[in-house]
């Protein structure tokens, strides 16, 4: 499939990510590279192949659902950027 | 010095815990090889303690005083992570990786944290934010990814064991470049709590460690259910180390000779069929199975990998950990913060990871991608009906220099051909050291093992190391 400036430029938008015009241009190559290899895939016969999304052999262990010791709140201010009375600060959202 | 040596000095009184660990501490700091992003400052004190319980008789267990580095995505409090990152250069630790834990309740000092590819998504340790690590044995040529701090590290003799993590051969590719041993689990044999997340169907935690005896001491120490990580299994405790004694007479070593076809490195070719020889020698059977899939593996890796990439990293917004950009509008905050925040491979990666899912290449890229990797999982399990273990190359060359493949990112990936399969299947393998080039640069043999069955994967490992000397 051909790789163009718009579909990269679409999905910088979907992952919230910012390039220069330049960027874009070796980034297309680079992309386009990249599905051309990745393309290969269609040509494996899948038809006998019944799950969907997720094939994984392991089972999700759900523990018991109790109240365990958990982080202090008062510990998160260590790690986030700007923390208040016990809330992450965000810019004003609402006028 | 490996674990058990180490133990030997530590028991007969010629050394002690705090001797091992300034030891290392001082070849950190004088190593200018690029391998550890930080200090423990905990770990003098910490050792102190181990020679005390040691002297009173109460050593906690093989590993109590034995100085490890942790890759630098796993939280260890009074730390930071980050992941070799911009975006979490200043990241503090909160809480302790379940493995950190398990180590430290074995008594191992953890002495510091290794640099490691930016997230874990890259092959030779070039993607980092703090610049390449170098290798040990050539200072030219890369470590191997994304584990590289980790795997020099142990090679280079500032620790005597280390943590990696490996999603598609992060632990076994830098293990094969720098002469270690590297070892990735079954899929839920150890916890991945507090363990930074890249693919979560992918990801696990691996010791990389000097011998093969030292590799099973270690899984002894981190393997078990662990109630925080919903992936964890519950499996019954093995005795690996106890169980390590490279008899593997009468076994079978499933090999595809048209895996070969795929390594133009004609010294992995050669110690290849000189590792088959020596396994014969010591009375395996080499039985023919088929791989022809594993041609297909890398594509599916790098669509379901970068998949659950950009989904694991949408938290990286700004707003509860990380950078954050300075701006005043939340939108653009998170746009700013992201960008200023991530690395060219990262943004790739994230970028790969919405086309395959978003709308109208889902079902094309995703769903087919999936579909693949039970037909890959079905072919090696076809494979475990007629051996006991598979043999491949861990890699297709010896460790390549600093900047020879950056320029590609498509060629980088390509290093991974023979362990990503190993990843979309749960199942175990490790890659054994087993001769050199002319260059004097190791070659890496990988074994494969059937789910949970790490006892024969060791004892193959075992005998071809003894092989090696």
């Amino acid at each position: 499939m051909e790789i163009t400036v718009d579909l990269i430029e679409h999905l910088a938008r979907l992952s919230k990510l910012e390039f220069t015009k330049q960027e874009t241009a070796v980034f297309k190559e680079e992309f386009a590279d990249i599905v051309k290899h990745i393309d290969n895939i269609q040509k494996i016969n899948t038809d006998d192949v019944v799950c969907e999304n997720e094939c994984l052999d392991a089972e999700n262990e759900l523990r018991e659902d109790k109240v365990l010791t958990n982080i202090d709140r008062s510990q998160l201010q260590k790690i986030a950027p700007e923390f208040e009375r016990g809330c992450f600060v965000v810019p004003l959202v609402v006028e | 010095m490996d674990i058990i040596e180490a133990k030997k000095l530590l028991e007969n009184k010629l050394t002690t815990s705090e001797n091992l660990v300034k030891n290392c501490l001082q070849k950190i700091e004088k190593s200018d090889l690029n391998l550890i992003n930080s200090i423990c400052a905990d770990a003098i004190e910490k050792a102190k303690q181990s020679d005390e319980r040691r002297a009173s008789g109460k050593s906690l267990s093989i590993l109590d005083g034995i100085p490890i580095v942790i890759k630098d995505n796993i939280n260890k409090i009074g730390t930071k992570t980050t992941c070799s990152s911009n975006f979490l250069k200043n990241n503090a630790s909160i809480y302790d990786a379940t493995v950190v834990q398990k180590l430290e309740q074995a008594g191992a000092i953890i002495v510091a944290k290794a640099n490691m590819d930016e997230f874990a998504m890259g092959s030779s340790n070039e993607n980092s934010a703090f610049g390449p690590a170098k290798n040990p044995l050539n200072n030219n040529r890369v470590t191997g990814g994304s584990s590289g701090g980790s795997a020099g590290a142990v090679a280079g003799d500032l620790c005597i064991a280390s943590l990696g993590t490996d999603t598609g051969g992060s632990v076994r590719q830098p293990a094969s470049f720098c002469g270690v041993v590297g070892l990735k689990p079954t899929y839920g044999l150890i916890s991945r709590f507090g363990v930074v997340a890249f693919a979560s169907s992918l990801d696990q935690v691996g010791p990389l460690t000097k011998t093969v005896k030292d590799s099973a001491i270690m899984l002894d120490c981190l393997a078990g259910f662990d109630e925080k990580e919903n992936t964890s299994a519950k499996q019954e405790k093995n005795n690996y180390y106890d169980n390590v004694d490279g008899k593997i007479s009468g076994l079978k070593v499933g090999f595809d000779k048209n895996l070969l076809n795929k390594v133009e490195d004609k010294t992995v070719v050669e110690q290849v069929k000189k590792s088959i020889e020596h396994l014969k020698k010591n009375g395996a059977e080499i039985v023919d199975v088929d791989l022809s899939i594993f041609e297909y593996a890398i594509d599916v890796y790098y669509i379901l990998a970068s998949a659950e990439a950009s989904s694991n990293l949408g938290r990286f917004d700004g707003v509860r950990f990380g950078t954050r950009a300075d701006i005043n509008n939340l939108s653009e905050l998170y746009l700013k913060s992201r960008t200023e925040g991530f690395g060219k491979e990262v943004k790739r990666r994230i970028m790969l990871g919405n086309f395959v899912l978003s709308s109208g290449y889902f079902d094309a890229y995703y769903k087919k991608a999936q579909k693949v990797r039970e037909k890959i999982k079905q072919q090696v399990q076809n494979c475990f009906e007629k051996c006991n273990v598979i043999l491949t190359p861990t890699t297709p060359t010896v460790a390549f220099e600093i900047g020879e493949k950056t320029h590609s990112p498509l060629e980088m990936y390509l290093e991974d051909i023979f362990t990503v399969p190993v990843n979309m299947i749960e199942m175990p393998a490790i890659s054994v050291p087993f001769g050199k080039n002319k260059d004097n640069m190791p070659v890496g043999i990988q074994f494969i093992a059937n789910k949970f069955d790490e006892k024969t994967l060791f004892n193959f490992a075992e005998c071809l190391e003894r092989g090696n000397k």
